[in-house]
């Protein structure tokens, strides 16, 4: 007896040294891992294009309400060499906004198109010492951390206009937080430069700049 | 002697499915909270992903339209704890991939917002603290891509209902 039970329990042994090691499949595993990333391009993919899809949509109808198609057609041809962006796309610029998120973020061909157009006032969100230096043409200095002194200081000067903040460009933040703060102070109609100082500067566009000192 | 012993208490410790399972709930829960300011608003993470300065403009809005998605997925399925393995494998590799952009970012001097967590309106710029956080969290991911199952496991879950 005790030797069938010494026996049963080598066979145990055995067969637990027998058992395989559970596989490691990394093949399966990045391939389930390809199949997850697949299922996310897809996704993202389809959400971006019913996205472009909507403003496309949106881009088409809005010109046709508010001017007639003969001035749409002519601005472009009688002045080729100025900076003239789509009227169906600008038009959301001089609308007011109902939420920040809804605020509208521009480049520099549509900055240029508010900045001609007059009906705008720049807002350099940098800090102070910079904006002295220099800014663009005709802004006012609002520093994103001095918002609750500057915003009641220009009021006159920013009533009734499009405000259009800009800052360091790509990566800098102030540009939206001047823009949250003058929606907050009750101006509906901000819009955000994101391309910001570097991008005007670039193209060359009017700024306003310290003199140097005369030596 | 003793040596071995904490060696092998240590081992039992990371192989704990407790300790796996915080894992997971914290690097997906980090994941989806991190994803989801960039899939609102993704022209914020183009900027962010521009600051860089390492990728070709043209590239940024295929990016900024699928690394987000890529994330969330990989958080929802590290939390509901389906295909561990893998979702850790791609969070393994973004996470390579955010350590490889935010080194090359500090290293050149470049004073930015790390795209991280900042989008939620937190203060989050590149940095060694970056650095450490992405790097522990790689850690994190890489435990479990070792130890965890690759199945439709749901905490045993499903062992329960169809055994």
């Amino acid at each position: 007896m005790a030797k069938k039970t010494a026996k049963k329990a080598v066979k145990k042994v055995s067969r637990k040294k027998a058992l395989p090691v559970p596989a490691k499949k990394p093949a399966k595993v990045i391939m389930i891992a390809l199949l997850i990333l697949l299922l996310a391009l897809a996704f993202g993919g389809l959400v971006a294009l019913a996205k472009s899809q909507k403003t496309f949509i949106k881009g088409l109808f809005i010109p046709a309400v508010p001017t007639p198609t003969a001035t749409a057609i002519v601005v472009p041809t009688a002045v080729p060499t100025k900076t003239v962006a789509l009227p169906g796309t600008n038009q959301r610029l001089f609308e007011a906004s109902k939420t920040k998120e809804e605020m509208p973020s521009i480049d520099i061909t549509q900055a240029k198109f508010l900045f001609d157009s007059g009906k705008a006032i720049f807002i350099d969100a940098r800090s102070i010492e910079e904006y002295e230096q220099a800014h663009i043409k005709g802004a006012l200095p609002i520093p994103a951390g001095l918002t609750q002194e500057n915003i009641p200081k220009f009021a006159t000067m920013l009533k009734d206009k499009i405000l259009v903040t800009y800052c360091h460009g790509s990566g800098c933040h102030l540009a939206n937080k001047t823009a949250n703060a003058l929606f907050d102070a009750g101006y509906r109609k901000v819009c955000i430069f994101w391309g910001g100082w570097p991008h005007w500067t670039e193209a060359k566009f009017p700024i306003t700049q310290k003199e140097a000192p005369k030596p | 002697m003793q040596a071995r012993n904490n060696t092998f208490s240590f081992m039992a410790f990371i192989r704990h499915p407790v300790f796996l399972a915080c894992l997971k709930i914290i690097l997906g829960a980090l994941f989806i909270i991190s994803s989801v300011p960039k899939i609102c608003h993704p022209q914020n993470f183009i900027e962010a992903i521009a600051a860089y300065r390492i990728l070709p403009f043209a590239l940024l809005p295929i990016l900024a339209a699928t690394v987000p998605w890529i994330q969330l997925f990989a958080g929802v399925f590290l939390v509901l704890d389906i295909f561990v393995q893998s979702s850790a494998l791609i969070i393994s590799g973004l996470l390579f991939v955010f350590i490889v952009a935010i080194a090359s970012a500090f290293s050149r001097g470049l004073d930015i917002e790390c795209g991280c967590f900042d989008l939620m309106g937190l203060e989050d710029k590149v940095g060694w603290v970056a650095l450490i956080r992405d790097t522990i969290f790689l850690m994190g991911s890489g435990l479990l891509v070792i130890f965890d199952k690759n199945t439709l496991n749901f905490y045993g879950v499903t062992k329960k209902f169809f055994k």
